[in-house]
This record gives C-alpha cells, sequence and structure tokens, in this order.
C-alpha cells in the first residue's frame, strides 16, 4: 500500500526540533575501540601486502618499491602447479556441488517426504563441523576404500563440504520465489520447460550464482581439508604457501597471498551484491 | 444464449477438506459473472478449477463446451489476473505484457503494436521500460490487466483484483473494470468478497459458502430475493425472524414469531399452517412512527430505540421489539425522519413494513 503524501502531517526534519544539536561532532570511547578492533584485523593483512612489494628478503624494514616478488612468483613452477590444482579443484567442486546443492535445495523446497527433516539437519552438518574432523574423517574414508589421495579426492572431498554452502544459499532464494509466478507463465501459455527457463531460472539465478562464487571461494581458500586429503600429485596453492613458510617466509609468500586476497575479495564481495539482489 | 463456462457437479476435496462441494453453474458469453463469499467459501478454487492450476476429484469442467478437466493452463483459452498480480520482477512492463504473445509465437511488429495497444487501453503509455517494483500498486494491477487482456482470451478470470488497493482507488478501478470489460466484451469471472463490489460490477452473482452454491442470480434479485439465511445475511443488512404459520387467510400468510408478534407476509402456496418459516425484512423496508397508524393497517409492532447510529447519509436505529428480538431499521437523510422524528435512544416508536417485503427464506 502506498502512502499518499496528503493523507499525512509531514514530519518534522530529522533533528528533531526539541532535542538540541550536539555542538561538534567527538570521538567516544566506543569509536576508539571500534577503531582498535579494525586495525587489529587489518594491520597484520596491510603489512603482508606492503611487504609484499618491498626491496628486501625480510619483512622487517622497508627498503623501498619493487615488483621482483610477483615476478619470481610467476616463475616459480610450483607455485604455478600449484595454483593449477587449485583452481582445477575450485572450478570442479563448485560445479558439482553447485549442480546437486541446488536440486537437493529444489526437492527440499517442492516436496515434502518422509525422514526430510533429518536429512536437512545432515546435509547441513558440514557447515558446523571443524574442518580438521572433516579432513581426518575424508582422508580415513579415502584410505579404508583405498581410493587414490590426489586430485580427485581433493575435489570430492571439497564437493562434500560445499553442496551445504550451495544448498542454504539457494534455499534462500527459493523460499522467496513466489509460486504464483510459475502460474502466471502458464495462464499465460507457456509450459513447463519454457516456463522452467523463462521464469524460474531467471529469478532463481542471482542466487545460483552467489552459491558458486561462495563455494568457489571455499574451495580455493580451503586449506585443512585439502591437506589432509591433498595426494604426492597434487597440491593446492594453500598447501603449497603452508610448505613455503616452513621453510622461512620469502615476500614471494606475501606476494602470492596477496593475489589470493584480491581474488577472494573480489568474489565476496560479488557475492554480496548478487545475494541482495 | 451462448455458454462459454460451464460446471458441471464438481467437487474439489484438499486431503480431509472439500473446497468446491458439488457445484454446478454456466457462466454466458460476454457476461459480468462474479463468485461472491466469504473467504474459505471455496471461490478463488473454482477460478483455479477452471484457469487448470487445480485438477476436480469429481465432475467436470467445460469451456467452450468443451471438457477440459485435465487440459493445461497453456492449453486453455483462458486467462488470470491474478490477486497479488504476479507481475515478473525480471522482465519490464512492456516485457511483462508480451510474455503472452511471445509463447504464440506472434511476429515482432504484431507483439509491438499489440503491447502498445493494450498500455494505451489501461492507460499506461510511456511506462513500457519500467519495472514492476518501479510502479504503485494501482498500476501493477493495470499491467496485469493489460498483460491478461493483450491475449484476448474467450474468458478473463480476475481473482479478487482490486483486494490491495485503497478505497478510493478501488472505486475508480471498479467502473473502470466495467468500462473495459464492455470494450473488449470478453467474459468476465469475478472473484471476490466485497459483496458490494459485486453488486456493483455483475451482470449476474454466485453467492457461494463453504463450497456450496447458496443462490445464483442478477445482483437486484439476490439483494431483494435472498433465498438462505446465510445469502440474505452476506449481503447486506438483514432482519431475520422464526416463527410457526398460523393462518393462510386468502392474499396473507399469518406467522407468530417466537416472540409472539403476528406478523402478515405474501401468500406462500407451498406452505401450511403449523410449519415453521425464517424470514427476513430489510433495514430500509421498515419505517418508524411515533404513534400507531391507521394507514400502515398490518404489521405494526411497538419497541424501544435501543441504539442509534448515525453513519452520514443515513441513520441505523436498533429497536428492540422484546427481549429476544432486536431489528435494525434504516432512515436515509431527508427521509422520513425528519418529518416526524427525531427520535432518541429510550423512545418509543412503533415500527412497520409491508407485508410484500418479508421474504421466506430457506433453512
Amino acid at each position: 500500500m502506498k502512502n499518499t503524501p496528503s493523507q499525512y502531517p509531514s514530519l518534522p526534519a530529522f533533528p528533531h526540533p526539541c532535542v538540541p544539536p550536539s555542538p561538534r561532532p567527538h570521538i567516544s570511547w566506543l569509536d576508539w575501540i571500534t577503531g582498535l578492533g579494525y586495525l587489529f584485523l587489518y594491520a597484520p593483512i596491510l603489512i603482508l601486502i606492503v611487504f609484499s612489494f618491498n626491496n628486501s628478503r625480510f619483512n622487517v624494514v622497508w627498503k623501498g618499491f619493487t615488483l621482483d616478488w610477483y615476478i619470481k612468483l610467476f616463475e616459480d613452477t610450483k607455485i604455478l602447479e600449484a595454483l593449477k590444482v587449485s583452481l582445477i579443484v575450485a572450478l570442479a567442486s563448485t560445479a558439482i556441488s553447485l549442480v546437486i546443492g541446488t536440486l537437493t535445495a529444489w526437492a527440499m523446497y517442492r516436496y515434502s517426504f518422509k525422514g526430510k527433516r533429518i536429512l536437512e539437519g545432515v546435509l547441513y552438518l558440514p557447515i558446523i563441523i571443524p574442518d580438521i574432523v572433516m579432513g581426518i574423517s575424508l582422508t580415513l574414508f579415502f584410505v579404508l576404500i583405498k581410493f587414490q589421495l590426489g586430485m580427485a579426492s581433493i575435489i570430492i572431498a571439497h564437493v562434500a563440504f560445499n553442496i551445504s554452502f550451495v544448498m542454504v544459499v539457494v534455499r534462500a532464494r527459493l523460499q522467496g520465489l513466489d509460486r504464483t509466478l510459475e502460474e502466471a507463465a502458464m495462464d499465460l501459455g507457456a509450459d513447463e520447460v519454457t516456463t522452467f527457463f523463462k521464469v524460474t531460472l531467471p529469478l532463481l539465478s542471482p542466487g545460483l550464482i552467489a552459491a558458486a562464487l561462495l563455494a568457489f571461494t571455499l574451495s580455493f581458500d580451503d586449506f585443512v581439508i585439502s591437506f589432509f586429503t591433498a595426494g604426492v600429485g597434487a597440491t593446492p596453492l594453500p598447501v603449497q604457501i603452508y610448505s613455503m613458510v616452513k621453510l622461512g617466509v620469502s615476500p614471494v609468500v606475501n606476494a602470492i597471498s596477496t593475489l589470493v586476497l584480491i581474488i577472494s575479495f573480489i568474489l565476496v564481495i560479488l557475492t554480496e551484491k548478487l545475494q541482495r539482489k | 444464449m451462448v455458454i462459454d463456462v460451464e460446471l458441471r457437479n464438481v467437487t474439489k476435496r484438499f486431503d480431509r477438506t472439500t473446497a468446491v462441494d458439488n457445484l454446478s453453474l454456466q457462466v454466458y458469453r460476454g457476461e459480468f459473472f462474479s463468485l461472491l463469499g466469504p473467504s474459505g467459501c471455496g471461490k478463488t478454487t473454482t477460478l483455479r478449477l477452471i484457469a487448470g492450476f487445480e485438477i476436480p476429484t469429481e465432475g467436470e469442467i467445460l469451456i467452450n463446451n468443451q471438457i477440459v478437466n485435465h487440459k493445461r493452463p497453456y492449453e486453455r483459452n483462458v486467462n488470470t489476473v491474478f490477486q497479488n498480480y504476479a507481475l515478473f520482477p525480471h522482465l519490464t512492463v512492456a516485457e511483462n505484457i508480451a510474455f503472452g504473445l511471445e509463447r504464440k509465437k506472434l511476429p515482432r511488429t504484431e507483439i509491438r503494436q499489440r503491447v502498445a495497444e493494450a498500455l494505451e487501453l489501461v492507460q499506461l503509455t510511456g511506462l513500457d521500460h519500467r519495472y514492476p517494483k518501479q510502479l504503485s500498486g494501482g498500476q501493477q494491477q493495470r499491467v496485469a490487466l493489460a498483460r491478461a487482456i493483450v491475449l484476448k482470451p474467450q474468458v478473463l478470470l480476475l481473482d479478487e483484483p482490486l483486494g490491495a488497493l485503497d478505497l478510493k482507488l478501488r472505486k475508480e478501478m471498479q467502473l473502470e473494470l466495467k468500462n473495459l470489460q464492455h470494450q473488449v466484451g470478453i467474459t468476465f469471472i469475478y472473484v471476490t468478497h466485497d459483496q458490494e463490489e459485486a453488486l456493483t460490477m455483475s451482470d449476474r452473482i454466485a453467492v457461494l459458502n463453504q463450497g456450496r452454491l447458496e443462490q445464483l442470480g442478477a445482483p437486484e434479485e439476490i439483494y431483494e430475493y435472498p433465498k438462505t439465511r446465510f445469502v440474505a445475511d452476506f449481503i447486506g443488512i438483514s432482519n431475520f425472524f422464526k416463527g410457526k404459520i398460523t393462518g393462510n387467510t386468502g392474499q396473507r400468510l399469518e406467522v407468530e414469531t417466537e416472540d409472539g408478534l403476528i406478523v402478515k407476509l405474501p401468500k406462500e402456496d407451498h406452505l401450511k399452517i403449523g410449519e415453521k418459516v425464517h424470514f427476513s425484512v430489510r433495514p430500509e423496508k421498515m419505517w418508524l412512527m411515533s404513534e400507531m397508524s391507521s394507514k400502515n393497517g398490518e404489521n405494526q409492532f411497538p419497541g424501544f430505540i435501543e441504539r442509534k447510529i448515525y453513519t452520514g447519509n443515513a441513520t441505523h436505529f436498533i429497536v428492540s421489539l422484546s427481549y429476544t428480538q432486536k431489528v435494525t431499521v434504516l432512515l436515509q437523510k431527508g427521509d422520513r425522519e425528519s418529518k416526524r422524528g427525531p427520535w432518541t435512544v429510550g423512545d418509543k416508536v412503533w415500527i412497520s413494513w409491508k407485508p410484500e417485503d418479508s421474504v421466506i427464506l430457506k433453512d
């Protein structure tokens, strides 16, 4: 219902006349604490980024600007190989979990069946189980069934937790979907298939894209589960970085971390934007 | 008369509830047909059955003399204006209206032309490229209407299309809808719970209650001669009386009500002495007098004014005739009150009505 302006007396302008305006903005203790909190969260990251451009082998003193570490990074075949593994794992696990997760969410939304509640709970479990528990249990499982650890095992492990996240995102979108829109489409002459592609899918797509981006980010950034399920031949980027750090932190690590950070950041922003749409 | 839509003994059950119960009716070509009833009476289900969103449990639905029970919504030559409009949020106004035309695979130029015509018909020219959420409720309503009408269906189904609008806009849209129907000449089946809306707009009204048809007829017929207690109660205000027939003399039927009033009613051949009857009298058919009158010989009863309700253009008097029998009398402004009144609460008055103005009800 629209409020017609004529019906309501106009409200007084915002600082209400009865409340005297404060003389000048002053910084309260709350602002200080907030500032400190942000500093605590982001200062290390800022330092990491800054030192990735430092012209020195040591992350201690600023010696001048350089892009050397980025050049070195792209000359390092091990890192590039790890990046490739990470991208393949992220893409594959995203694609698989998107299809399975969406279909599951759809089934949960559309149909009611026996044991639906329990199934729902089980499907959400990977979100709350600690990564370390999942990592160890998956390794044990792979070993038990004599599954060769490698790229495939990482992908399967990532699908296992990504399905849950995809489901959560897609279900939220489905919940807001108006069934009468599908009825309206059919009423206007669209058969079931046309209705799905012309109405349901477009309405669902922001949710699907958001779910895909989220799954990609989670897979790309994952360390713990990848660490446990990675085999000899396939080392994803976070695991590779970890092994490099063990030999002393080279600014190459700073450079690769900065890049990963930027990619994740972009993906998260995109996800947020699409989910709000 | 050509019949556009026919329901033959249609029943629709959901699990344990019966939404529509053995409903039979015919809708003629070009008429404005209303399904009227309180919420849960089955009117929306009836509409959904005709649209094809529900399949009847029993009975047959015919559109254009063909049984369509199992035809999908997109196989029926009817279109719906939904209660919440159901506009596609990801499409513009023009794309929304073109949706149905595109499904018919019409050439682009024709689609563009017909969309423009439809927009003009509902007075929304110039808003083609807006999205539904950028429109007001009234404008969305018009888009929903245009989207359905542009397909030139045989029958247009409207599910409380004005329910979400405010009163003033609603009154305007009522007239506009009626005009629109004249212009396009399509049969309208209109679902509403608003009796005034149904009376204003319809050619014929089907009053539904608990899935059953209570009465079917023209607005005047439904209002003046309600057949059942439900109809008399649901449409307008009625004063109800219960009693036993004590005489059937010549032109008049004589009934003694439960509180002992002897009321004269018009003669009904099929009723016998001793039988129980219900009847109702509309408040505007009754009048008030300060004294017993010799002119209005029949049906004069004394009572006290219990409440007086002023409603602007009229005044309602609640008059108690006995401990249990209260009646509402409506006096239009400048009508009779000014000549003999004014009465106030507590006054002793006489009420009277013509025998012909009593309507005998089933049950």
